[in-house]
């Protein structure tokens, strides 16, 4: 009954609730919001560089390498020659290394040239179909196949680049041979084939590009390219001869990254000089990239969330103000109710309620804007980067400690009229009315 | 029933009141009349149990309300006696029925909803039971507050200047009112004023010097 009032004299006055409310829903959603992105985030980065030790890519940034190798996120650095990325890849202190060839895409989805490894390295499992293992095969992540409606047997056309609107290659389809079942890492938005189709693809792409001159769409690629050549001729001493071959019989068979697991951890510690000294390519650490990611990022987190803890501290004395203001009106009201019988206890108790009732609503509602604010960002960011976020679920326990404090606060805000109420004069109020 | 002995109450050294001892049995009218600042109010609250003598004793239901504190003051002061004030003041935020419904709640954590119903029925405001209180008439207002003082049956029926603002037919009436609804419950009704014109309705009367 006293609960019930204690709301029913929210509702009687909803303006002056109405800005406690909004602001305890404005902090919680904001830091309810932070909790969620922050670990979502964590996790789909983490998860995506399980078993990964460090990448070997050409030249340049290397959060750039990280983020194109393993998140798809960013353009690739450039391309690698492949003979020479082998020479590391037979290293002894390799357990396990996975080449990644990038070079079309569909409707703006990569399509990536890899081994089986990569999928087992990200412990997929087939939905349908099977594996790639012919040229122009390829696997289709779940996700991915959903939104493009694509199924075992489908036959497409790829995309020169990552641009969703580019040039076809129009020579060669690719096959769906296999459905991936999802799996929550980046495979679910891939498109796999095997090395040599990427290859293919490309010596055909060279022969039309030589036949039709300056025929090139992206930017990337020609880098790449540029700096294979500037590597072959380099070794040309060597008595390389890549160069002075037709490109149509034997072209420079390149790759973007290669994905390196190792044995032992001395390849960790050695091999980002030994490469940098000696190669004209380099290997970059997840790990380390991924700290820096996340060091840059912490610092506008942290800056939001403080935010939210500043906001949720106006909302306190927001509480405060609303129910010590309306406790001047309402004196004589409790007076009343104390003729009728209420016991002092039980007027602090309606007090105190109608904060925490305040409170559990202003949770509430900021609960669902924090979902609904997820829901906006994962859809922005699936668009811009294929990368989604789960708006369901309860973040446990942090939101029951951000649950908790809410309601903290609402004591505490609710505290002194709570104990003016207590100690109301009966006599005296009434007397005043 | 109600009566009180050698009553004594004092706010500082300096504002000392000593009350005539009073006696009004269960279905009777005491009518206690004075002037402004001879202790009116003071006696009312005194009766109502919202203060505590500095001597003397005030029985009611066999109890002495001078001798309790805390909860069973509250338990008394709810169960058995029953205000109304000069001017009705309700639980803005409820209908009329819930502040019935609640003035019954308070001292005994039962809802009695037939009982709020046939009282407002019988003072004939039925019609108004889902209204809030700010949206009747004045006249609505008191009635809506005897309803609710009478939701208990308490022993003591106290009211507080309640003709003070009328005319002399509504004076009439509500003093009617008051009596015939407190002696359907088996109340005493002690009424506080300094309106003169309830001395020939209400033979039974004390003045306050």
């Amino acid at each position: 009954m006293i609960a019930a009032l204690a709301w029913k004299n929210i509702l009687h006055k909803p303006l002056n609730a109405l800005l406690s409310w909004l602001l305890l829903t404005a902090s919680v959603a904001i830091i309810s919001l932070l909790l969620l992105l922050q670990e979502q985030f964590q996790q789909k980065f983490e998860a995506n560089i399980q078993g990964v030790d460090l990448v070997l890519g050409a030249k340049g940034s290397p959060l750039q390498l990280i983020l194109s190798s393993i998140y798809h996120l960013d353009n690739p650095t450039g391309n690698i020659d492949y003979a020479e990325a082998q020479k590391w890849m037979n290293h002894p202190f390799v357990a396990k290394a996975i080449p990644l060839a990038y070079g079309d895409s569909y409707r703006g989805y990569s399509i990536v040239g890899t081994t089986p490894d990569y999928l087992e390295k990200y412990g997929a499992s087939m939905a349908r179909g099977q594996v790639f293992q012919q040229n122009f095969e390829v696997v289709v992540g779940a996700e991915l196949a959903k939104k493009c409606q694509l199924e075992v047997g489908t036959e497409f056309f790829g995309t020169h680049g990552t641009a969703k609107e580019g040039e076809e290659h129009h020579e060669h389809a690719y096959r769906v041979v296999g459905l991936l079942a999802p799996n929550g890492t980046m495979l679910d938005n891939l498109i796999l084939s095997n090395l040599e189709s990427v290859w293919a693809m490309h010596e055909t792409h060279h022969h039309e590009g030589g036949e039709s001159g300056n025929h090139h769409a992206e930017k990337h690629y020609e880098e790449g390219h540029h700096e294979a050549e500037n590597e072959a001729d380099e070794h040309h001493e060597d008595g390389h001869e890549s160069s002075s071959h037709p490109i149509t019989q034997s072209p420079t068979r390149e790759i973007t990254a290669v994905l390196f697991k190792f044995r032992s951890p001395m390849g960790i510690v050695q091999w980002p000089r030994l490469i940098a000294q000696n190669t004209n390519m380099q290997v970059a650490s997840p790990v380390i990239e991924l700290n820096r990611i996340f060091s840059l990022l912490g610092i506008g987190i942290e800056a939001f969330t403080w935010l939210g803890w500043a906001i949720m501290a106006l909302s306190a004395l927001s509480v405060f103000i609303a129910l010590y203001n309306t406790l001047k009106e309402r004196r004589y009201e409790l007076a009343l109710l104390r003729t009728m019988g209420a016991e002092r206890g039980q007027l602090m108790w309606l007090v105190l309620l109608e904060s925490l009732w305040l409170c559990v609503a202003g949770f509430g509602s900021g609960i669902l804007l924090s979902r609904v604010a997820l829901w906006l960002i994962s859809n922005a960011s699936e668009q811009a980067y294929h990368f989604s976020f789960d708006q369901f679920g309860f973040k446990w326990p942090q939101e029951g400690w951000l649950l908790l404090l809410t309601l903290g606060i609402g004591l505490v805000a609710a505290l002194i009229p709570a104990l003016k109420a207590y100690s109301l004069n009966i006599s005296k109020t009434l007397q005043h009315a | 029933m109600i009566s009180t002995q050698n009553i004594r109450f004092e706010y500082n050294p300096a504002t000392v009141f000593e009350f005539p001892d009073l006696h009004c049995a269960d279905g009777e009218t005491l009518l206690v009349t004075g002037l402004s600042g001879t202790g009116k109010t003071t006696l009312l609250h005194l009766l109502a149990g919202l203060l505590t003598p500095k001597s003397g004793s005030i029985i009611v239901q066999n109890t002495d309300l001078a001798r309790l504190t805390g909860r069973s003051l509250d338990q008394v002061r709810g169960r058995h006696i029953g205000v109304v004030f000069q001017q009705a003041h309700f639980v803005a935020s409820l209908s009329v029925l819930d502040n019935l419904l609640l003035a019954g709640w308070l001292p005994t954590g039962h809802k009695n909803p037939a009982k709020a119903k046939a009282l407002l029925d019988r003072l004939g405001i039925a019609a108004q039971a889902a209204k809030k209180t700010a949206q009747l008439s004045v006249g609505q207002q008191q009635r809506a507050a005897i309803a609710r003082a009478l939701m208990n049956d308490p022993q003591v029926l106290l009211a507080d200047e309640p003709t003070s603002n009328l005319d002399d037919e509504n004076c009439r009436l509500v003093a009617e009112l008051l009596r015939e609804q407190a002696q359907l419950a088996g109340s005493s009704l002690v009424v506080v004023t300094h309106d003169q014109r309830l001395k020939s309705l209400y033979p039974n009367n004390i003045t306050l010097l």
